[in-house]
C-alpha cells in the first residue's frame, strides 16, 4: 500500500459570523494515499469547499491537524513554498484574470512560483494542446465560452506540476454533456501524471465514475458520515454508466446522502 | 458595422456643435444683442485667430506648463498614496472622507496663503493643481485597489503569493480601469484648478486673461480664451482616454 499523501486529524472549522457560529467542518478525518482519486460528496453547505480550502492553506482550521506527505502544516502561519507548490487548486468558477490572455492565465502559477526553466513554455504548450486550447491561447477570457474557461481553470492548476490536485466542483456549472467529456479528460490527465486528487462534487454519478473512494458528508455540523471504496475496473469510460455495478454504487451513495439529509430534518 | 459606429462617435458631437453654433449665430443676428454681452461665434473665432499669437501665446504656454507639471506630479503621487493606504483597512476608512473633502474644497483658496510663503511664482499654482488633482486620482484608485474579488485573492493565496506579488500581479492590474477613471477626472480637475489659481493670483495665465478681458469689456476675447482653455482640457482628456484604450484592452 502506498504512503499517505494527505491526512487530516480531527479537523474543525467554525466560522464566527455576526449572528451565529457556523460549524462548517466538525472532526473530519480523511486519509488519502499517493496517486489516489478521492471524491468528497454531500449537499450544498456541508463544508466540502471548506475542507480543501484548509488543505490548500487558503483558510486556517479552527483546530486539528493536516499532514501533507507526513508533514504537519497547520502550525505554519503561511506554509512553506515547497509544500504549497505541491498543490494545485481548481475553483468552483473559472476565476480567470481578464487582463491576461488564455496562455498567460495558464502560466500564472509559474510567474508566482518563479519557475522559469525552458521546459515551462513547452509544458504550457503541451497542456494547451491536451485541453484543446491551442487555438485560443492568445484570446482574452471575455472572448471565450464557459466550458473553455473551466478547462483553462483546470490546466492552470497543473502548470507547476503539482503532486496533488484539489478540485472544487470544477464542472458544476456546466451542462451534463460537457461535464462528462471533461470528466474523461480529467481521468486521462490523472492517469498520465499520477497525481493525487481530491474531487468535490454533489453529483453521485460523477463521483462514482471518477473515484477510487468517496467520502460522504452531511450538514449541520458539516462532517464526514460515510466512506465508500469503489471496486470498479480502470481505465473507466462512459460505458460504465450503464453497468449494473455502477448503478448499484450510485444507489448506495444516493441513499447515504438522503439518509444524512433526513436526519438533518429531524 | 463597427467601423460605422466609430465614425458616428466623431461625427455626431461635431454636428451637435455646429447646430449650437448656428443657433447662437442666428440668435445674435436676430436679437441684435449687444456684442459686449454676447458676441457672435464667428467674431470670437476671428478675433481669437487674429490676436492669439500676439496677446495670448505667453499666457497659454504658462498655463499649459502649470497644468502639465501639476498633473504629471499628481499621477504618481495619487497612485502611490492610494497604494500605501490600501494596505490597511483602517487607514482606507480613515482617509476616504478626508479625500472626498479635499475633492470638494476649491483649492484656489490656498493661493493667498501660498503666495505669502513663496511669493508670486509658478510653483504656487502648480501646488494648487496638485492639491486638487491628487485627491480625485487617489480616491478613485483607492476604490480600485480595495475592490478585488475574493476568489481572485484566494487564488493568489493558494499560490502562496506575498503582499508585494499580490499587489503587482493582482491588485494593480485589477484596478487599472478604476485608475483610469481617476486619471481622466484628474486631468479635468488639473485644468480647472489651474484656471482658478490664475484667477486668484491674477497676473499671468489664461485664467487671469479671462478676468482682464471681461473687465475691459472685450467679451469676444474673454470667450475666445475660454475656448482655448476648453480645448486644453479636451485634448488632455482625449490623450488619457487614448492611452486607456491601449492599456485596458480587456474591457470593450
Ligand atoms: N467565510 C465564511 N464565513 C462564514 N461562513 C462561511 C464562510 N465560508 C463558508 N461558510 C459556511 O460554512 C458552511 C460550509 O461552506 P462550504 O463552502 O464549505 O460548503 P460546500 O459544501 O462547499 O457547499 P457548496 O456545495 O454549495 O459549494 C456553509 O454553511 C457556509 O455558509
Ligand atoms: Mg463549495
Amino acid at each position: 500500500m502506498k504512503a499517505s499523501k494527505i491526512r487530516t486529524e480531527n479537523l474543525n472549522k467554525v466560522f464566527h459570523t455576526r449572528h451565529q457560529d457556523i460549524y462548517a467542518v466538525k472532526d473530519a478525518n480523511i486519509d488519502i494515499r499517493e496517486g489516489e482519486f478521492v471524491s468528497l460528496i454531500g449537499p450544498s453547505g456541508c463544508g466540502k469547499s471548506t475542507i480543501i480550502r484548509m488543505i490548500d492553506d487558503i483558510i486556517k482550521p479552527t483546530s486539528g491537524s493536516i499532514y501533507i506527505d507526513g508533514k504537519e502544516i497547520t502550525s505554519y502561519k503561511r506554509i512553506p513554498k515547497e509544500i504549497n507548490q505541491k498543490m494545485g487548486f481548481i475553483f468552483q468558477l473559472p476565476n480567470l484574470f481578464p487582463w491576461l490572455t488564455v496562455r498567460e492565465n495558464v502560466g500564472i502559477a509559474c510567474r508566482i512560483y518563479k519557475i522559469r526553466d525552458e521546459g515551462t513554455q513547452r509544458y504550457i504548450d503541451e497542456l494547451l494542446e491536451m485541453a484543446g486550447l491551442t487555438e485560443y491561447q492568445n484570446a482574452y477570457p471575455a472572448e471565450i465560452s464557459g466550458g473553455v474557461m473551466q478547462r483553462i481553470g483546470v490546466i492552470r492548476a497543473m502548470v507547476h506540476k503539482p503532486e496533488i490536485l484539489l478540485m472544487d466542483e470544477p464542472f458544476g456549472a456546466l451542462d451534463a454533456m460537457t461535464r462528462e467529456k471533461l470528466d474523461m479528460e480529467i481521468l486521462d490527465i490523472w492517469k498520465k501524471l499520477g497525481t493525487t486528487v481530491i474531487f468535490i462534487t454533489h453529483n453521485v454519478e460523477e463521483a462514482v465514475l471518477l473515484s477510487d473512494r468517496v467520502y460522504v458528508m452531511g450538514t449541520n455540523p458539516g462532517r464526514i458520515t460515510r466512506e465508500i471504496t469503489l471496486d470498479l475496473e480502470r481505465p473507466r469510460s462512459l460505458d460504465l454508466l450503464t453497468e449494473r455495478k455502477f448503478q448499484d454504487y450510485c444507489a448506495e451513495l444516493t441513499e447515504c446522502i438522503g439518509h444524512v439529509d433526513l436526519r438533518k430534518v429531524k | 458595422m463597427k467601423g460605422n459606429k466609430k465614425w458616428l462617435n466623431i461625427v455626431s458631437p461635431v454636428i451637435l456643435l455646429i447646430v449650437i453654433l448656428v443657433c447662437w449665430e442666428l440668435y445674435v443676428a436676430v436679437s441684435g444683442i449687444d456684442a459686449r454681452i454676447l458676441p457672435a461665434p464667428h467674431v470670437i473665432l476671428s478675433k481669437l485667430g487674429e490676436r492669439f499669437m500676439r496677446d495670448l501665446s505667453g499666457d497659454f504656454l504658462y498655463t499649459i506648463q502649470v497644468i502639465l507639471i501639476g498633473y504629471c506630479i499628481s499621477i504618481p503621487s495619487g497612485i502611490l498614496l492610494a497604494a500605501l493606504c490600501s494596505q490597511s483597512k483602517l487607514v482606507t476608512k480613515a482617509i476616504t472622507p478626508v479625500l472626498i473633502l479635499m475633492v470638494v474644497i476649491p483649492m484656489l483658496t490656498l493661493v493667498p496663503i501660498l503666495q505669502l510663503w513663496y511669493g508670486y511664482v509658478m510653483k504656487v499654482r502648480i501646488i494648487v493643481v496638485i492639491c486638487q488633482a491628487v485627491p480625485i486620482i487617489c480616491l478613485n484608485t483607492l476604490r480600485g485597489f480595495t475592490k478585488v474579488e475574493t476568489a481572485k485573492r484566494e487564488l493568489f493565496r493558494s499560490m502562496g503569493a506575498g503582499r508585494f506579488k499580490t499587489f503587482v500581479k493582482l491588485i494593480f492590474p485589477n484596478a487599472l480601469p478604476q485608475v483610469f477613471v481617476g486619471l481622466k477626472l484628474g486631468c479635468i480637475f488639473s485644468t480647472i484648478a489651474a484656471m482658478s489659481a490664475d484667477l486668484a493670483a491674477s497676473n499671468e495665465g489664461l485664467g487671469s486673461r479671462i478676468s482682464v478681458y471681461s473687465g475691459m469689456l472685450m467679451t469676444d476675447m474673454a470667450y475666445g480664451t475660454i475656448i482655448v482653455v476648453a480645448l486644453i482640457g479636451i485634448v488632455l482628456f482625449m490623450i488619457v482616454a487614448y492611452i486607456e484604450k491601449k492599456v485596458v484592452i480587456w474591457i470593450k
